[in-house]
Parts: C-alpha cells; structure tokens; sequence
C-alpha cells in the first residue's frame, strides 16, 4: 500500500515538473487538470454528460449479462450446443470492435439506442464465455453423485450445476461492467453526439483547453477502474476462494 | 443424422439462413444477403485486392507499436514477477491500465502527436502493452517454489535462480503475451484508424460507409474478423509447440 502512494507521488512529481516550462496549451500540471475537473463538476457540465452517457451504458451492460449468461450456461449443459456457438463466440471476441461502428449507425442512427445496441455487443461474448466455461466445468463427479441419488436433470441443474456457476456469474458482472465502459468511451469516440462525454472532449479540443480534455480522460478512467474494482470487491466476497484467479479474464478494448 | 455433422458447421448454415431471411427484400443498402456478401469478401480480396493493400498501410503501426509493448512489456512483466519491491510499486498501475478504458488517451494522442503515425503506434501500445505485463508478471510470479528452492540449496546465485529457473518458467507465458498483445493492438489499429487519422483499413471502413456500401462494409469486417483468427490460431500454435505440457491451460 506504502509503495503503491510512493509510485502514485513519483508519477504527480514527474507530471507537476515536466509541465513545468511547457504552456498549458501543450502539457498542463496536475494543479490544473484538478482546477478544471473542480470546474467541470461544480458547473454540472461532467455530470449532465455522464448521466446521458451512463444511461447507455447501463442498458447495454444489463442487456449483455440478461442474455449473456443464460447462452453461457444453457451452452455449458448442453454440449452441443456449447460445440456449435463456441466459435462464433471467440470470433465476434477477436473482432475489432470500432469496425462495425459504420454499420451499426447505418442500422440504428446516432441517437442512443446505437450506443445500447454497442455496448451490448461489446459486451456480450466475453460475459458468455465466462459462463459457459463457468456451467461446463461443474465437476462430473458432482453431477453423478447426484444422478445416483435418482435427482431429476432439473434438480441436478439447480442444486449442482448452478450452485458451482454463481461465482462465474460474479466474474462475468465484473467483466459486464468494465467492458461496457469501454464500450461506452469508443462508442462516444467514433459515434458524434452533442450530450456525452465525448461531446465535452471535443468541445475542450477544439477551445484548445487541454487541461479539461486531460481531466475528462482521466477521470473516465478512474471511473472504469473504481467500478471494475467495486466488482472485484463484490466478487471476492461472494467467492473468497476464487480470491486471485480472475486476473486473465478482461477481454476486449475496442 | 444431425449429430454427425460438425456442430459449428451446423450453426454456421443456421446463421446463414436466418441473415438470407432477415435479408429478403431489404434494399441492398441495408442488409446485403449472405451470397452477395461472401461474392463482395471475394472480389475484395482475390479479384482486386483492396483488403490486401489497405492491410498492409495498418501494419506499420500495428508492427511498430506491438513490439514496443512486448520489448517494454516482457521485460517489465518479469521483472516484476521475480521482485516484490517492484510489484508492489507498479503492479496495481498495470492492473489499473489493464481494465481502464484506454481508447479515452486518444484525443490527447492527436493534440501532443498530431494525426500522423504516432499517435497510432501511442495507440495500439497502450491497448496491447498491459495485457503483455501482466500475463509475463504470472509466468515469472507462479514459478513453483519447489524449483527456486531446490536451485537455491544446489548454491545458485539470485541471478542464476532468475535466469535459469525463473525465466524458462515464464517462457511460454510470454508467447501467451504475444498472442493476447496482438489480438488488442489489431485493435487499438482500427481504432486508431477510425478516430485519429483515416487510412488503411479504417480508410476503407469509412469510405464504404459514406457511399452506403453496406455489403463492402461486411466483407471487410469478416476479412478483419478472419485476420484475427488466423493470427490466433498461429501463436496458439506457437504456444503448444513452446510448451506442449500447457495445452490445457490460458
């Protein structure tokens, strides 16, 4: 914990002397970036902007984990059915995600139903791989034991199969909801609109006022890392002996 | 009957028949069929290859900035795996860059680098270079302890027990990297494409876009989407060659 403040303190100490000499036009110093987030979030202009955002980023997130998660595990029971859709699954995760932005505003306009229909794609495949490997990894041993105490196929899904599921459940909230605010950033970057966030970068480009851009960005991302966080937290609570595990499963950017 | 056939062979038709329905008297502008979908895939790439020459303008900054993330972050990843101090130090950071929305950096890589080159190759370093830490930081962290030790009471030096036991540990960790790395520099490139400068494949993309060529535009995201899997499959290929006795794990 010292450390991480040591490094945190290095990184502040760099930035504030390398802004130094350089005008605000090309490089501004912490102090400024913080003046002017201080000024974005008194002025309401942050909060106005993430609420529009925000909205679609819930829809596509509880969209993606509604539809996510039952494929994942109605892939992982049914082996089959896990066989077919598998590949499909792991090529819309290779797919870069910015390419099918000009097709999706063909399909859907501008406004925000693009933005769900986005993030909800974006989403989608990496909560139901999670799932799918969560449902087909219960132990087969589990499943016999309780196919030999005569429990039906539909008790053996609730009480062996689920029970083993809800921490992949947990892991993939957790990638829902960091892959959706990736989603959002690139559906704000690529998609124009005059509410989002990506509206504000764009006005702060163009005044020229670098120091609103640098705390529009940073705080975007000390939003998606405190939510990711927050899940882990959750995560890590509800399935402590997972503690550590998940490090690998973050999907894609893009 | 149905189950002799190989499943994913079976959904593919299925896909196919529900996109020839849904596309049934759409204007073309819209939703192109299958057919002339595959034809358009085909005429791209075999015919005239538009695909081929757009491809290769990605690839100076798919190259360029996918290895400065794997000479940065292979070093730094280890490294980090073999020393607590410095795990402690960075590791949170990388993590924090691993889950944070790193395409939001882009708009300040067009104002401090202008809309040339680098700032691409800022791009996709910053999208592939924290999935290539943290994957060599496992290789080198999980080294099993029986191995340091066993190297340490036969008298190997710290820096023997990193070079000879640590780092062939993390080897096939380190191909895992690569192919993890090069999946989000792929990319970090189209986007990159799409928002900073339009060339390459980005070029292409948004050209079919403004003139509504709808079926040029899914060639050539099946064209992307088949690119990344043939780059999967070969450095998944690489990892079993690598480490054979890995093929269940990552």
């Amino acid at each position: 914990m010292n450390v991480r403040l040591i490094t945190l303190a290095v990184i502040l100490a760099a930035w504030w002397m390398a802004s130094f000499g350089a005008s605000d036009l090309g490089f501004p110093g912490p102090g400024r970036v913080l003046t002017a987030l201080a000024e974005l979030l008194t002025s309401g202009r942050l909060m106005t902007a993430l609420a529009f955002t925000l909205t679609s980023f819930a829809f596509g997130a509880a969209l993606a984990v509604a539809v996510g998660v039952p494929l994942g595990i109605v892939m992982g029971v049914r082996p089959w059915l896990g066989r077919a859709l598998d590949p499909y699954l792991t090529a819309l995760y290779v797919m870069p995600f910015a390419s099918i932005v000009p097709l999706l505003v063909l399909w859907f306009g501008i406004d925000e139903l693009v933005r769900v229909v986005f993030i909800f794609l974006f989403t989608l495949p990496q909560v139901a791989i999670v799932c799918y490997q969560g449902a087909k990894s219960t132990p087969i041993t589990q499943i016999e034991v309780a196919r030999t105490f005569l429990a039906s196929p539909f008790q053996t899904f609730w009480k062996v199969v689920i029970p083993h599921e809800i921490p992949f459940i947990f892991t993939a909230l957790r990638l829902g909801v960091g892959l959706g605010i990736q989603g959002l950033v690139v559906s704000e970057l690529l998609i124009a609109s005059v509410r989002g966030l990506g509206y504000l970068i764009r006005i702060a480009s163009a005044t020229l006022d670098l120091a609103s851009v640098l705390a529009v960005v940073l705080f975007v991302m000390l939003l998606g890392v405190g939510a990711v966080a927050l899940m882990q937290r959750i995560e890590d609570s509800v399935a402590p002996w997972r503690y550590g595990t998940t490090i690998d499963s973050g999907g894609p950017s893009g | 009957m149905i189950r002799r056939v190989p499943p994913p062979l079976v959904a593919f038709l299925a896909i196919l028949a529900i996109w020839q329905v849904l596309s049934v008297g759409q204007p073309a502008y819209l939703l192109p069929g299958p057919g002339v979908v595959l034809t358009r895939l085909w005429q791209l790439t075999a015919v005239q290859p538009v695909l081929w020459g757009a491809l290769q303008l990605s690839l100076g900054a798919l190259l360029v900035g996918g290895s400065l993330a794997f000479a940065v972050g292979v070093p730094l990843g280890v490294v980090m795996g073999a020393s607590g101090p410095l795990e402690r130090a960075v590791g949170p950071y990388a993590n924090a860059m691993y889950v944070a929305p790193v395409s939001a950096l882009t708009p300040l890589f067009v104002w401090w680098f202008g809309i040339g080159l680098e700032p691409r190759i800022a791009t996709v370093f910053v999208f592939s270079a924290p999935v290539i830490v943290l994957t060599c930081y496992r290789g080198a962290r999980e080294t099993p302890r029986t191995l340091a030790e066993v190297a340490r009471v036969f008298g190997a030096a710290r820096l023997q027990i990193f070079t000879l036991v640590v780092l062939p540990h993390a080897l096939p960790y380190v191909v895992t990297a690569a192919r993890l790395g090069i999946g989000r520099a792929v990319k970090g490139t189209v986007l990159a494409e799409l928002v900073i400068s339009i060339t390459g494949l980005g070029e292409l993309l948004s050209g079919f876009a403004h003139v509504f060529d709808t079926a040029s535009l899914m060639a050539s995201v099946a064209f992307l989407i088949l690119f990344g899997l043939v780059l999967q499959a070969i450095l998944a290929r690489v990892e079993v060659a690598v480490a054979p006795w890995r093929r269940q794990a990552a």
